[in-house]
């Protein structure tokens, strides 16, 4: 288990925020914290998983126009 | 089985998203249509239940049911207004704001008055009625645009685009008509049509161009007419018809915020309140007073006050 942090812009309400909360969930992983800021459409996520941070930025930008940033 | 689920908050791909995932972990779902305001649903009875169905679309936060969801009456609506005060608080405090301002620029009209009364014996006569018209249309077209300012959320089109209509129109009418008859149609029609296309332009904007457009159509054509309306009964009985006048217009602009607080406030999660202050409502009716003032005064008079 490793602790990562990511940067996601697109994020323009808290749907988005529940949908990057279930895809986490699909994926096993553990969301620590996930800000978002809706008027500059930008969410801090940070999480707990075994999968590498290559696969949640895929498994997140394949939903939508996302873009992930690893911090 | 097929099944309409009425859900009124998806409002974006990511909604949609949601509640596909949402659909995708039930068993039992053969088939799914997620509209704007409702999914149409094929499922199989053996394996799951409607109510489960709802219940899960709940659980993300959406409102779901296979009642659509309906609007108030109008007699439940007035009896909720007159019991709830906290959650009608903005709509009560645009009453205050109206009231107060309209008592404070009466006041500074009844200043004006006197002054004028001293070179001017037929003054007060002439111009009390209309002056008090002004002010009255003043008070309540901004008291309707501080309203629908105070609720910051997304407007459809179909809403913006009354907004627009309603209180580019209205502008129109009520402004153009009282300086129609201080002023005459030229200044009448000038005044009340640029005003009103304005005021228009601003409140349409929440829904993009189509309100901006429907704003500033409504501007000219509001501000033109009421001013050939008063213009037109200088020979009749224009003092009244104006009260009438008024009070139709009046209620127009209250059913304007009755409809904002209808279509756009009641459950709406994403609103986010922002009022004006009191002070800056205040200041900017008496500038508009003013300026409306300066015209009637200073402005060539109409036949019908010389």
């Amino acid at each position: 288990m490793s602790l990562m942090n990511f940067k996601v812009t697109g994020t323009h309400c808290k749907s988005c925020k529940i949908l990057i909360e279930d895809i986490m969930e699909d994926l096993d992983t553990e969301v620590v914290s996930l800000d978002l800021d809706e008027q500059a459409q930008v969410a801090k996520l940070q999480v707990k998983s075994d999968k590498s941070a290559d696969e949640i930025k895929k498994a997140i930008e394949a939903e939508g126009e996302y873009i992930v940033t690893e911090e | 089985m097929k099944k309409t689920i009425y859900c009124p908050d998806i409002e974006c791909d990511s909604c949609v998203k949601i509640i596909t995932k949402v659909f995708n972990k039930l068993q039992g779902i053969e088939h799914f249509a997620v509209g704007k305001t409702d999914i149409e649903i094929t499922f199989d009875e053996s394996l799951i239940q409607v109510d489960s169905i709802i219940a899960a679309i709940k659980e993300k936060g959406y409102r779901a049911s296979l009642e659509p969801y309906t609007r108030k009456k109008i007699k439940e609506r007035t009896k909720e207004f007159l019991k709830d005060k906290k959650k009608y608080h903005i709509e009560y405090a645009m009453v205050k704001n109206i009231g107060i301002t309209f008592f404070i620029l009466l006041l500074l009209s009844a200043g004006l008055f006197y002054f004028k009364s001293l070179s001017d014996a037929t003054f007060f006569s002439k111009y009390v009625w209309w002056v008090f018209y002004l002010v009255l249309s003043i008070v309540t077209i901004s008291g309707a645009v501080w309203h629908y300012r105070a609720y910051r959320t997304q407007y459809t089109c179909m809403v913006g685009m009354m907004i627009g209509m309603t209180i580019g129109m209205q502008t129109g009418m009520m402004i153009g008509a009282v300086l129609g008859v201080t002023n005459g149609f030229f200044m009448g029609a000038l005044a009340g049509m640029l005003l009103a296309s304005a005021v228009g332009a601003y409140v349409g904007n929440c829904c993009g161009i189509m309100g901006v457009m429907e704003g500033i159509m409504a501007g000219i054509m509001g501000g033109t007419m009421g001013a050939m309306i008063t213009v037109m009964m200088f020979n009749d009985n224009v003092l009244w018809f104006m009260p009438f006048f008024m009070i139709l217009n009046i209620i127009v602009l209250m059913g304007l915020s009755y409809m904002i607080f209808e279509e756009v406030v009641e459950d709406n999660q994403h609103i986010i309140k922002k009022p004006m202050k009191f002070s800056q409502y205040l200041l900017l009716c008496t500038v508009v007073w003013a300026v409306l003032m300066s015209i009637i005064l200073f402005a060539p008079p109409s036949i019908f006050v010389m």
